[in-house]
């Protein structure tokens, strides 16, 4: 079920009334039938792979809070590769297949055939919150969960089902638990953060799309100006997809009483790479951090080792998103963007020229990796930089449809407004919790014309269903 | 619950006086637009005090390939760009109430398009007339279950056209008053290698089966032509470069046409002597440019004269 679906529209509402009618005890039971029904709705034969690594990672946690020493480590180990292996048929098989057919074909001129098997739909979402789950089990740093049922709901619970955020054992577990009460307050700012989010998924990302797609589907045709904007726009498409999901999951989960961490801050005004990597999907970078990064010595060994172990990590961060060599080489540049970052210091890239500009460099350099990010295969990301330094025809811009392009640009300018001007210091949830009643009022039935007036109501799932 | 109460009650009555407010605004200002693909052009044929004799409907295919005065002394070429067989159909429908009908419809038909299995979203593309038009309604509703609902927001009729619409209201002097509705592509030198470079894109037809709900839609269309006592002749474009098996999809429509009493001139089958063989004459693989919609358009007149 899509969040920008009437089908959500009617069930939302209806999980919030049935939530707050029931008493306590009865209510984690009514949220994890919803939040089956949820993940149902896209395809539910994938439940029961999710009912797998449920039932796998619950009595993993157990046995290795029973356990000590080696055997402790054993079960860890037991749950991680089977976690991995799951993850790596379904999201990476044929890829591996592809790769060795390409060896094959040349060496003994044979194939192998491909497994016509779809992804479930945010696989390697839940994947990572399951592990996380058993890791800080195995660290001592959170208690095994004993209630099958509320671990279930900690790896089905539906706001951050599919895209996340990737939530840590202990941000969600104990939340589980708590008696909660129906507040209007709190309504009222999970409603203004939903709104937003719609807003900035179906005016701003879905019109984006439009162009973006017009642009790269031919982009043998484009050149110079046309690909770095339709790229510079493909920065913002993803940004407001992905945000805007977070929005939508975290005002959801904030009106049942629940706190989501947050997953953006920005980033696009970040002065630096390393600062990007703290405002984007923040519950992927510190996942990556501290369960990636620290495990393989983080910067404890030696400067050498750090930038290696930067490199793998976001070299595995890029994989993570995605079966495809462009996936690798986008977090292989992040990799070595932040190892460059590290070996010379950079905080900042120039304080010389002002924040205005450390802003635009950073830019730059994380929409050079979104070429690779957007291509649908090597060949046409390579072919896409070739045309942007092409000096033929650089300085035309193909606006392609004027209505579209018009209500994309406002779009843009309405996000970066409220965005900077309302939202850079507080943050989305703390600045709608803050606001007068009437104020409320105003934001919330001015989000609903706007998206009335320039929603896509056709438009695509979300990009990060996908992984 | 006090404050939950006011709260719900301020947002619908805010909402609702933006939604009445605007939709009023742009009610008003919609007739004006006589200009453009969103609407525009349809305000131009309505408000026409003498209604053309022959009127051309269908995809870009007969927008920038037809040119009415080649067919006959008034004719009028009403093709909007991108739309499918449901889009005609819904138009017909408008003209039909607007009591606009002329003597002859010439309706390009896109084979391809009858072989998808779509819900006929381009529908929405008239959905200003969402509940002025009782056919266009019922086929907006037919989209999926929650259709309908939309349209409890009075500016939902002008989604995603709001700049276009303001722009065209600006510059409301329609553009092609003198070729009466059909669209130039002027021929350039680029054009025969854009045309060789994207006949090599063309793809096989992937299905020659056709689609019930798209027949469904062209067999209303010829009933309310036969319900109006207009004439209908559907043609098919020609193609620079064929697809495989397009033909078996034309047999089909041949037949179906042919039971209803329709003359289909049909292109595909029956190519235009020495288009295909000069790529100058198309902009790209599906697309003739000026000069080769001269000549498609005079061997159309001239077949037609023989009909009428």
């Amino acid at each position: 079920m899509l969040f920008n679906s009437f089908q959500f529209l009617i069930f939302f509402p209806i999980v919030v009334l049935i939530y707050f009618l029931l008493p306590h005890k009865y209510r984690w039971f009514e949220l994890l039938v919803a939040s089956c029904l949820f993940y149902c709705a896209f395809i539910p034969g994938y439940l029961l792979i999710l009912i797998v690594t449920i039932f796998i990672d619950y009595f993993a946690g157990i046995l290795i809070e029973e356990s000590t020493d080696k055997r402790r480590k054993l079960f860890l180990t037991v749950s991680i590769i089977s976690n991995l292996l799951l993850l790596g048929f379904f999201k990476y098989y044929n890829f591996f297949i592809d790769n060795l057919n390409f060896i094959s074909q040349s060496l003994f001129n044979h194939q192998l055939q491909h497994l016509n098997i779809i992804l479930p739909i945010g696989l390697s979402f839940h994947t990572f919150q399951a592990m996380s789950y058993v890791i800080e089990v195995y660290r001592g740093k959170q208690k095994a969960e004993r209630n099958f049922g509320i671990y279930s709901l900690y790896i089905l619970f539906f706001p951050q089902l599919v895209a996340g955020p990737i939530e840590r054992p202990q941000n969600m577990l104990h939340q589980f638990y708590e008696k909660k009460s129906f507040d209007t307050h709190r309504l009222i700012t999970g409603l203004q953060q939903i709104g937003w989010g719609l807003f900035k998924k179906v005016v701003v990302a879905d019109q984006l799309n439009i162009y973006i797609n017009s642009i790269y589907d031919r982009w043998e045709v484009n050149s110079g100006v046309t690909l770095i904007f339709a790229t510079y726009c493909f920065a913002f498409q993803i940004y407001c997809d992905f945000s805007g999901y977070s929005d939508i999951a975290q005002g959801s989960a904030h009106i049942l009483g629940f706190k989501l961490m947050d997953n953006f801050h920005l980033p696009y005004f970040s002065k630096s790479i390393t600062e990007f990597w703290r405002r984007w999907h923040i519950s992927l970078s510190t996942w990556l951090k501290d369960y990636l990064y620290i495990s393989l010595g983080g910067n404890r060994s030696g400067k050498w080792n750090t930038y290696r172990n930067l490199l793998i990590t976001m070299l595995l961060g890029g994989l993570w998103h995605g079966a495809s060599w462009n996936f690798v080489i986008w977090g292989l540049l992040n990799g070595i963007y932040l190892s460059i970052e590290k070996m010379t210091g950079i905080k900042n890239h120039s304080q010389r020229y002002g924040k205005l500009l450390n802003v635009f460099f950073t830019f730059n350099l994380i929409s050079l990796t979104w070429i690779f990010f957007r291509a649908s295969s090597f060949h046409q990301a390579w072919g896409i930089l070739k045309n942007i330094l092409d000096v033929n025809d650089f300085w035309v811009l193909r606006i392609q449809d004027t209505g579209i392009f018009a209500g994309m640009i406002f779009g843009l300018v309405v996000l970066l407004l409220v965005e900077y001007l309302l939202l850079r210091k507080e943050g989305a949830q703390q600045y709608f919790s803050e606001r007068p009643i009437l104020q409320s009022c105003f934001w919330i039935a001015g989000l609903i014309t706007l998206i009335v007036l320039f929603g896509v109501s056709e438009g695509d799932q979300f990009i990060y269903f996908q992984f | 619950m006090k404050k939950f109460w006011k709260f719900v009650t301020l947002v619908i009555l805010l909402t609702s006086l933006t939604d009445w407010g605007l939709g009023t605004l742009f009610d008003h200002w919609y007739p004006k637009i006589k200009t453009g693909q969103t609407g525009g052009k349809i305000n131009y044929y309505l408000n026409k005090t003498l209604v053309p004799s022959l009127v051309i409907v269908g995809n870009s295919r007969a927008l920038y390939q037809v040119i009415p005065d080649s067919l006959h002394a008034q004719s009028f070429n009403l093709s909007h760009a991108g739309m499918s067989q449901v889009f005609q159909t819904g138009l017909l429908s408008i003209l039909k109430d607007a009591h606009k009908m002329p003597s002859v419809i010439l309706l390009h038909l896109e084979p391809e398009e009858f072989t998808f299995d779509d819900n006929g979203n381009d529908i929405q593309n008239l959905k200003y007339y969402y509940g002025k038009n009782k056919l266009v309604t019922q086929y907006i509703s037919e989209i999926s279950i929650f259709e309908s609902s939309k349209y409890v927001f009075h500016l939902y009729r002008y989604n995603g056209r709001v700049f276009t619409f303001l722009k065209n209201l600006v510059q409301s002097t329609y553009l092609f008053k003198e070729y009466n509705g059909y669209e130039v592509i002027p021929a350039t030198i680029k054009d025969s290698i854009n045309t060789i470079y994207s006949a090599n894109n063309v793809g096989d037809i992937k299905n020659e089966n056709l689609n019930e709900r798209q027949i469904s839609y062209l067999l209303e269309f010829i009933r309310l032509c036969s319900e109006s006592k207009t004439k209908v002749i559907c043609f098919t474009s020609p193609l620079y470069r064929q697809p495989k098996r397009i033909n078996l999809i034309t047999s089909k429509l041949n037949s179906i046409l042919k039971s209803k009493g329709v003359h289909y001139i049909d292109f595909i089958q029956n190519p235009i002597e020495g288009l295909q063989r000069n790529p100058s004459l198309w902009k790209d693989a599906y697309h003739l440019n000026h000069n080769g919609a001269r000549i498609e358009s005079s061997i159309l007149g001239l077949q037609i004269k023989e009909l009428l």
